[in-house]
């Protein structure tokens, strides 16, 4: 799903979470699709990050968690790539943010 | 050990990875059903009824000759205890759920299931489940048992020697196979915790 850095991202209505610390996972379930998912620390935490602000936003805060992590982050492009799994198994939704709508027109010459 | 952990702990324990997120099958089911015969065709009441969740099944089974498999069902409804109206079932549900872990952190989290006998045209499959609602290891089930015997027999010995009969006919014989199935999606409860409120926070 290709995203927009203004689109609002939001984990799904509904979700329920239970972290397994003794797995290194946090099970999610989506009660509207009868569906269980297994996500490692990483994507847990994209996940809990997307409460409907814009995308960018949330990669900034993304980033910086990881970057204040001891150890090796991972590879460039982890946010976009967690981003696109999580999208891809319905645990986020994607929505136009209103106001990058009004600036947008707001530039726009008549 | 309690589930209320956030994901940036997790991860200062864990350290960052690459994402990952995937959908567990948790649970298959077909429409076909077992078809039993014989005269001992419909088992009574053998539905388990489980409150809350459970982390693994520990499986006792063992394949009986019909003598053998009589005994067990003999055993379980036989009322032998001081108190009256016990069976013997009752007693072996009581050491498991409160006996078993009873000296550890774990006191509480193990629970009988209870035995369940498949009848064949020559044996009979006999089955003890024992269900944990926390994860706990071999070597932990293990010793767990082990005090949890001793203790009986140092309380209560006739109780000792009954549990310890029903013990040996299932695990004296030589078909006997001790399985422990985890049961990943019930690990989490998935109840109550949802992003809005979960221990996330988020």
């Amino acid at each position: 799903m290709p995203f927009s850095p203004t689109d609002c991202v939001s984990a799904a209505r509904g979700l329920r979470l239970r972290p397994v610390p003794e797995m290194g996972t946090c099970l999610a379930y989506d009660p509207a699709r009868a569906r269980l998912h297994t996500l490692n620390a990483t994507s847990w935490l994209l996940l809990t990050l997307c409460d409907g602000r814009p995308r960018a936003a949330i990669a900034a805060e993304f980033n910086d968690a990881l970057r204040s992590l001891p150890g090796p982050a991972p590879e460039q492009g982890a946010f976009s790539r967690g981003l696109e799994q999580l999208a891809a198994l319905g645990l986020v939704t994607t929505a136009a943010n209103p106001h990058a709508s009004m600036q947008t027109r707001k530039d726009t010459p008549p | 050990m309690t589930n209320d952990i956030s994901p940036r702990e997790l991860l200062a324990r864990l350290g960052a990875g690459e994402p990952r997120a995937g959908e567990i099958v948790s649970e298959v089911r077909t429409e076909a059903a077992l078809p039993f015969f014989g005269e001992h065709g419909a088992a009574p009441a053998a539905g388990i009824n489980v409150s809350g969740t459970l982390a693994a099944i520990i499986s006792v089974t063992a394949v009986l000759s019909w003598q053998s498999a009589a005994a067990v069902q003999d055993w379980l409804t036989d009322k032998e205890s001081d108190s009256p109206g016990v069976s013997n079932e009752t007693e072996l549900a009581e050491l498991v759920s409160d006996t078993l872990f009873a000296d550890s952190e774990l006191a509480g989290s193990a629970r009988y299931l209870g035995t369940f006998i498949v009848a064949g045209r020559a044996k009979r499959t006999v089955r003890m489940l024992i269900g944990l609602t926390r994860p706990v290891s071999e070597a932990q089930y293990a010793s767990a048992w082990g005090r949890a015997l001793a203790a009986t027999k140092a309380t209560d010995r006739a109780r000792f020697d009954r549990i310890r009969t029903f013990l040996a006919l299932l695990l004296d014989e030589e078909t006997v196979q001790v399985e422990k199935m985890l049961l990943l999606s019930a690990v989490g409860d998935l109840i109550g915790h949802s992003i809005a409120t979960g221990p996330s926070g988020a």
